[in-house]
């Protein structure tokens, strides 16, 4: 009977073998060629095979030797980090610099496990002004600092 | 003599105003960053980027220089005074600097550190000086087979310095040479990877990847990790000039320091965190008696602190001769140079003169700086610290997308960054170490090319890696570097280095 000894292991096996099929599965329709003729797949599949087979010995060690758990991912703050950067280039274009980092900044708030609001409020505001005068003023980087529809 | 005309050429460059106001300012940023835990050099030098832009190549790269040797000051102040690394170098200096200043000699730690780091930092600099020629020589008759081979002996360094699982490091230098193959592919046109992306079309920007492995990875680790709080034990650093025998107890050991950061530096993986550790062990195997160390032991401060500068400089001798980065904050830096339009290797030095010199001049001005001018910010510095990192992370979240977004002006770019942020995230929790990752992204391109290219002169015949003598013998090295860890015993020494 095969028992999980090394819960991490196993996953980061398992996370490298679906890399490197997807690196393999992703890059076959296009020519191989020879190894003195290399053609666009060839090193890429190499590569490929070669993260699949690490996977494969991280997966076969994990039911040999014992090692940590998985750790549990803690939400918020991951969904908080990443969901307020995307909002910012999402907004950068339309809404302009302004916009984007208060968004920023206030979304990043969630963080936290209690609300601050107006200390994330004058947070934003500093920042944003801050950001307005080093980027846009000094250093006349080309993006928009209003909402397009101002 | 070449080199005084040389370094008269480099000196020339630096002491222009503008230069020395940006290698002020990268200094000081590198200072200030340094005092913060939470935020490493990689991030900040992403985060200036956009500033980067709009400076000539050398004024550039002098800036972003001085935020990597700048951290290093910076992380030990803290360091000594609060017990918290600000960078991950500086906790060895936690070990004997803070009991120092509990001690009440906290201007003696503190100044310690401070010489001993313009001391290596002059000694570096001169050996950079030295070094870099006729190693620049060397690599400017390298052809495709060696090149290979160079950037293996390059990965396989990174791996084995690596810490944890020497199989995961493996694994992840190898995503990183798959993402470093995302793009247009140079021989045939064809599109590899990309989705139809057009953004994609260039390859994965290295800036993205660096900013989402290390930048948001890092704050949303921070944001887990209950929030310590943090005591400051802000005594007053009363008079900052170390006794005469502390300066004879501590100058052996700077000088020892010095020369392990200069040799771990210029290796592959290696860098200031590496040579912080190893000189810690020395100075504790050489000393008569081993015991005062972790007791607020001179030698325990003046040693690491000279090896991390050391080896933050010596790291710039390979990326600068060889165009090959020894670790991440060097791929940045190749990064940074690329978008300048600088292609960084062996022909910098004859092709650009001033920009080579410069930088290495700017060294010594950077780290003269850091002595006169941190000393007397120190208390700002503390100061600093009392900033809450629920307000601090907003900051480093802002300024990291505004770095982003303005390499290619592009919405994709902050999007993929967030990307790398989930999937650094995912290493973490499965005990990867991202660093290796990067080096295989910037490497993987190169690796390719001079792999077809032998290839192509060999007639597809692999022996051609083996039968020139240059590349025979980097191979070796990489072969040997490999079986030292994969065997049992050095691994567990090599477990031990890092546990201590």
């Amino acid at each position: 009977m095969l028992r999980v000894k090394n819960p991490q292991d196993l996953a980061a096996g398992v996370l490298l073998f679906g890399i490197g099929i997807l690196g393999w599965v992703l890059i076959r329709r296009l020519p191989m060629g020879t190894a003195f003729r290399m053609g666009p797949a060839y090193i890429p599949t190499v590569v490929s095979w070669m993260i699949a087979g690490i996977g494969v010995i991280l997966i076969a060690r994990s039911l040999v030797v014992r090692g940590p758990r998985l750790e549990a991912a803690r939400k918020r703050p991951l969904g908080v980090v990443l969901g307020s950067f995307a909002l910012f280039g999402l907004l950068i274009e339309g809404g302009g610099l302004v916009l984007a980092s208060l968004v920023l900044v206030l979304a990043a708030g969630f963080a936290a496990r209690e609300r601050r609001w107006k200390e994330a409020i004058v947070v934003g505001a500093a920042l944003t002004a801050f950001a307005v005068v080093l980027f846009h003023r000094f250093l006349g980087l080309p993006m928009p600092v209003w909402p397009r529809w101002i | 003599m070449d080199l005084i005309a040389n370094l008269g050429l480099g000196l020339s460059v630096t002491f222009t105003p503008t230069n020395v106001l940006f290698c002020f300012i990268g200094a000081m940023v590198g200072t200030l960053i340094g005092v913060l835990p939470g935020i490493g050099p990689l991030a900040t030098m992403a985060m200036l980027l956009p500033i980067t832009f709009t400076l000539p190549p050398t004024t550039a790269i002098i800036m972003l220089a001085g935020i990597y040797y700048g951290s290093q000051y910076g992380g030990s102040t803290t360091a000594i005074l609060v017990n918290i690394p600000g960078e991950s170098s500086a906790v060895v200096t936690c070990l004997d600097g803070h009991q120092m200043a509990r001690q009440g000699r906290a201007g003696a730690a503190l100044a310690v550190a401070a010489i001993g780091s313009f001391f290596a930092g002059c000694v570096v600099t001169v050996l950079i000086a030295l070094a870099a020629p006729p190693l620049s020589a060397i690599a400017l008759r390298f052809a495709a087979p060696e090149y290979f081979s160079l950037m293996v002996v390059g990965l396989v360094g990174a791996v084995v310095l690596a810490h944890g699982s020497v199989l995961k490091a493996i694994g992840v230098v190898l995503v990183g040479l798959l993402l470093g193959l995302v793009g247009t592919d140079i021989t045939s046109g064809a599109q590899r990877y990309t989705f139809g992306v057009q953004n994609l079309a260039d390859g994965v920007g290295v800036v993205a990847v660096a900013m989402g492995l290390f930048g948001l990875t890092e704050v949303i680790a921070n944001l887990e990790s209950p929030t310590e709080s943090r005591e400051i034990v802000s005594q007053k650093v009363s008079g900052l000039m170390p006794t005469r025998a502390d300066l004879r107890a501590a100058f052996p050991a700077m000088a020892r320091g010095t020369a392990i950061g200069s040799a771990l530096g210029v290796l592959p993986g290696g860098g200031a965190l590496l040579s912080a550790f190893t000189s810690y062990i020395v100075e504790k195997k050489v000393a008569k008696d081993p015991s005062r160390f972790g007791r607020g032991a001179i030698e325990g401060v003046a040693g690491p602190e000279s090896a991390n500068n050391a080896g933050a400089q010596a790291s710039f001798i390979p990326m600068l001769t060889l165009g090959i980065p020894s670790n991440p904050v060097m791929a940045m830096m190749i990064g940074a140079l690329l978008i300048q339009g600088i292609a960084p290797g062996p022909q910098v030095m004859t092709k650009q003169p001033e920009l080579f010199w410069g930088l290495i001049a700017s060294m010594w001005l950077g780290n003269l700086m850091l002595v006169i001018i941190n000393l007397p910010l120190i208390g700002i510095w503390v100061a600093l610290l009392r900033v809450p990192y629920r307000m601090l992370f907003p900051a480093i979240l802002l300024f990291c997308a505004i770095g982003v977004y303005s390499v290619n002006n592009a919405t994709f770019d902050v999007l993929l960054t967030a990307g790398f942020g989930l999937f650094g995230y995912v290493l973490l929790k499965l005990g990867f170490e991202p660093a290796p990752m990067l080096m295989g992204l910037i490497l993987g391109p190169m690796m390719e090319e001079n792999m077809r290219r032998a290839m192509t002169v060999s007639r597809g015949n692999p022996m051609i890696f083996i039968e020139r003598p240059l590349s025979a013998a980097l191979l070796a090295i990489a072969t040997a570097l490999l079986l030292i860890v994969i065997l049992p015993n050095v691994r567990r020494g090599r477990e031990k280095a890092f546990q201590e």
